[in-house]
């Protein structure tokens, strides 16, 4: 099991609640699928992808941006056991969304990314530590199912 | 050979005349020791590396992340052959200081959190890709010489 000192889970609560999801949400996804452009293939329905100022602007990508965002306060509320509480999406994004569990690095990079233009020195190497830790349990649940 | 367009080599060029070497070097090489802290076995002459405030407080650190910054500037005046550029760097690392190349990488995501905090909203999504692929060019090179 994951061991989260007080520290950490402070320094985690402190930056979630700073974050305002539905806007950090489409960034973040919006930079993934123009920084690493092979992601688009996820995302065959959503229309206008063509350019970065396509992707920024679109309500598709916005909109699950959010969903996405949304999904992660789960772990955030329930950080003694993310494995347990991402099953069931672990399952979905392996065998029904056919996900290559890659690319969950790189949404938490853009992620990780996003933050720090936010918070700028608010955003020191220990809480960056604290972060890059979150996004790591978060990447390992969602691939548990995957074997 | 690697192809720039041209709002990469502007985005890059303007990036780094306006950074602050000292700062941003020992800023980034002092995240990579903390938020990944098994690279501090390079560094078994820098005195107390123990803890985050330790490490941030450490002017050896802080000397050898404008070192690390500088050598990136030779990539940044010779963008067409940042191959040849760093040959020397290259067998440097790999014979001399037996530094894993996987290290590249982590280095350049600290440095990549480092100037996203600096810059705010103007480290936009295109901005960001400019950067990866000027350090992931970077990282490939420092990693030519290694076999």
């Amino acid at each position: 099991m994951v061991e989260w000192s007080d520290a950490e889970r402070s320094a985690i609560a402190a930056v979630w609640g700073k974050l305002n999801l539905d806007e950090v949400g489409p960034q973040a996804l919006g930079r993934v699928l123009i920084v690493y452009p092979w992601t688009q293939r996820y995302f065959g329905t959503f229309g206008d992808l063509s350019n970065a100022a396509a992707i920024l602007g679109n309500p598709k990508v916005a909109n699950h941006g959010k969903v996405v965002l949304g999904a992660l306060d789960k772990a955030v509320k329930n950080l003694d056991n993310i494995k347990g509480t991402y099953a069931n999406l672990s399952q979905l994004h392996c065998e029904k969304l056919n996900v290559d569990p890659d690319n969950f690095r790189l949404l938490a990079d853009c992620l990780t990314i996003v933050i720090a233009t936010k918070f700028g020195a608010a955003f020191p190497p220990q809480v960056q530590a604290t972060w890059q830790k979150l996004m790591a349990v978060v990447v390992a649940a969602l691939t548990s199912r995957y074997f | 050979m690697v192809e720039w367009t041209d709002f990469e080599r502007a985005t890059i060029q303007d990036i780094f005349s306006k950074m602050d070497y000292e700062s941003v070097g020992h800023n980034a090489l002092a995240r990579c020791l903390v938020v990944y802290p098994w690279t501090q076995r390079y560094f078994g002459n820098f005195g107390n590396l123990y803890n985050a405030a330790a490490i941030m407080g450490n002017p050896k650190v802080a000397a050898h992340g404008a070192v690390v910054l500088h050598g990136l500037d030779r990539a940044v005046k010779n963008m067409d052959n940042i191959k040849a550029t760093y040959a020397e760097l290259s067998v440097l690392h790999s014979e001399k200081l037996h530094v894993d190349p996987d290290n590249f990488r982590l280095l350049a995501d600290c440095l990549t959190i480092v100037v996203a905090s600096r810059l705010g909203t103007g480290f936009t999504a295109d901005v960001q890709a400019a950067f990866q692929k000027f350090l992931a060019v970077v990282g490939a090179a420092l990693r030519k010489q290694y076999h």
